[in-house]
């Protein structure tokens, strides 16, 4: 994949994230991580693909990427607690 | 509980505490009252060891914290690790006539526990100011006075600092000085070479750099910096590691906390003061206790509004009052200005630990005729120090290295940059002030107390020298990329949390509220010895004076005691 390209079609800035039908489908490519962990912002669709985004980032190198990390969980509680409301909606609608 | 007593102190913070520790230790029989809660050192510190990742949000704000601090949240001041030891805004509200930034904490230890550590002493140059240049009333102090006593706490609490034998920036009794690191030093070698004015040097922190000290368990600091979140090794000093403790082993001290006092009574026959009425936050009753001697070291604003309410016959305008000018005079130190750059050197080298500390320039201006400055009175000196970031946000601001290449950037150094941010002197005003709101009370009934200060001409031409001098000391020194700045826009009064001057000393009765042993003058048995005594406010953090004053004005009490005088 052309992490490079992907990334470079993704507007960074909250609210405004689109996304090029290359990198959606290699998101839904990859595995979700954990089952046991409830997430407090994000819901389960939500929470895969912004977890496999955060393995884009982040890859599983020599050393472990965020999905091993279960960077996620932070990303989770970061949000919803640092977010305010208008914030916390228009993040959402990437999905 | 019984209501008779020695003396009463009112607060806890860093007068409180030593007015605390100096009277138990003579013997008296002492009430300290604390209109917070009971925080015990260690054991009401719940964030002192806890990761970064281990909070919710990090270390940046929450929507919680805008919520319940919507005033102090516009510094950068409170956070997800500390936010318990920062006021409720809405429980505790004020007013603001003009913008208006009040930081506090309302706990035992009060602002002791998240305090900025730097220690330094005032001098005769800032002593004769205000009778040199007119502003304000004359201190009726010199700074041999409480030189003798500036060495006591010192020794007390732990400072570490480098001599340096400036007259106007007074040595005092050091611990070793926290290292500079090499941009540190590469900058203070650079300003000896190129000025004969101006020198560089570490910080002057209240860090036990060896050894230990007196309290509960007070070691060697161990460069985590965490301070604000409350020091397991009690390193940094702290009412709760330090003084009150001292105060508890007398078995002298009486400690009540969730009591606001609001009143000092008053009787005109003995012409002294009685004793405090005090309101239990948690459950309203109101209570009256009595002592011989009584310490007001509530915080700047809190003393005073505790002062104003005290009306009687004899003091219809607030205890003390006689000269109309309590609530009046109000001082901060203004910041938010300086430059920064970086350097192209020692790409081979790192910091070690998270030293809680970092560089000093002492004051250079208006010291003496050479140094005399055409556009405005008194100084300035700079804080600041040098570190390296991450290469990461170079990162992301390219676009092009997410992925492994980031992974590997997160954890390579990037140069190293250097900054000098001022901190400067604030003139004793008289229509810079506080007074209080009758008609908006909180929820106890009290008056509210409602802010009017601004800065004026002499700081805003002291800011563009602020500026400037920072750019050219690291311009001239060869650091890379110099930008200057000034955030005024983000700088209220009060940011610089040393709110000072509002029950100022003086000679004067007719024009100030204390005498030279900060007694109120018509009121013997009442010392106020916090912030609102300073008649000046010098560019130094002003701690250590308040420490070093009350310490002073406990020994007089005691000796006015044993004289039978109070």
């Amino acid at each position: 994949m052309d992490r490079r390209k992907a990334l470079k079609n993704i507007g960074i800035s909250f609210g405004s994230i689109t996304l090029s039908t290359s990198i959606v489908s290699i998101v839904q490519s990859c595995q979700t991580s954990d089952e046991s962990w409830t997430p407090v912002y994000f819901d389960k669709g939500q929470l895969s693909f912004v977890e496999k985004l955060m393995e884009v980032i982040i890859p599983e190198t020599d050393t472990p990427g965020a999905i091993s990390l279960k960077l996620i969980r932070f990303t989770d509680s970061y949000l919803n607690v640092v977010l305010n409301d208008k914030d916390k909606e228009s993040l959402l609608r990437f999905n | 509980m019984k209501n008779k007593f020695d003396a009463i102190v009112i607060g806890t913070g860093i007068s409180g505490g030593w007015a605390a520790k100096e009277l138990t230790e003579k013997g008296l029989k002492t009430l300290v009252l604390e209109r917070g809660r009971m925080v015990r050192h260690i054991e009401d510190y719940p964030t002192m060891n806890m990761n970064p990742w281990e909070f919710d949000g990090g270390i940046t704000k929450t929507q919680e914290i805008y919520k319940d601090h919507p005033k102090q949240t516009r510094t950068g001041q409170i956070n997800e690790h500390s936010k318990h030891f920062f006021v409720n805004d809405n429980n505790h509200p004020y007013n603001e006539e003009k913008p208006f930034n009040w930081i506090r904490g309302y706990h035992v230890g009060g602002r002791s526990l998240i305090w900025g550590r730097q220690t330094y002493r005032l001098s005769d140059l800032d002593f004769e100011a205000n009778s040199k240049d007119g502003y304000g009333v004359d201190w009726p102090i010199r700074y041999k006075d409480i030189s003798p006593w500036y060495d006591y706490v010192e020794d007390y609490i732990g400072v570490s600092g480098e001599k340096l034998g400036i007259p106007h920036f007074p040595d005092g009794k050091f611990l070793k000085p926290l290292e500079l690191n090499c941009a540190e030093k590469f900058l203070q070698e650079k300003i000896s070479n190129e000025y004969d004015d101006r020198i560089l040097t570490a910080a002057r922190v209240a860090h036990i750099t060896e050894g230990t000290k007196p309290g509960l368990g007070r070691v060697t600091c161990q460069n985590r910096n965490l301070c604000r979140r409350g020091c397991p090794y009690g390193a940094y000093f702290s009412s709760n590691s330090s003084t009150i403790p001292a105060a508890e082993a007398t078995g002298n001290m009486t400690l009540r906390p969730h009591s606001i006092a609001y009143e000092i009574m008053y009787d005109e026959n003995t012409k002294k003061a009685t004793g405090v009425k005090v309101i239990d936050s948690e459950t309203k009753v109101t209570y009256e206790y009595f002592a011989k001697v009584i310490f007001v070291c509530a915080s700047t604003a809190g003393s005073t509004s505790i002062l104003m309410q005290s009306k009687s016959n004899r003091f219809p305008n607030g205890m003390g009052n006689d000269s109309g000018e309590l609530g009046h005079n109000l001082m901060d130190h203004h910041f938010l200005v300086g430059a920064g750059g970086y350097l192209d050197e020692f790409s081979d080298k790192i910091s070690y630990g998270r030293r809680p500390g970092g560089i000093f320039v002492p004051r250079f201006r208006n010291i003496d005729n050479k140094s005399k400055m055409k556009k405005f009175l008194r100084g300035y000196g700079y804080q600041g120090g040098g570190g390296r970031g991450s290469k990461s946000i170079e990162s992301v601001k390219e676009m092009e290295s997410f992925g492994a290449k980031f992974k590997e950037m997160i954890v390579e150094p990037d140069k190293w940059n250097i900054g000098l941010s001022a901190f400067g002197e604030i003139l004793p005003r008289h229509s810079n002030r506080m007074y209080l709101n009758y008609s908006k009370k909180d929820k106890w009934g009290l008056p509210t107390i409602t802010f009017d200060a601004k800065l004026s001409e002499n700081e805003f031409e002291m800011r563009k020298d602020m500026k400037l001098q920072a750019q050219e000391m690291l311009e001239r020194s060869g650091v890379k990329g110099v930008y200057g700045y000034d955030n005024i826009q983000d700088y209220n009064f009060g940011h610089g949390i040393h709110e000072m001057g509002t029950a100022r000393m003086g000679r004067d009765p007719k024009t100030s509220v204390l005498n030279s042993n900060n007694q109120i003058h018509d009121v013997k048995n009442v010392y106020v010895t916090d912030g609102s005594c300073m008649t000046s406010g010098g560019n130094q953090n002003p701690s250590i004076t308040y420490m070093a004053l009350t310490a002073r004005a406990v020994s007089h009490a005691v000796e006015e005691l044993k004289k039978m005088n109070l």
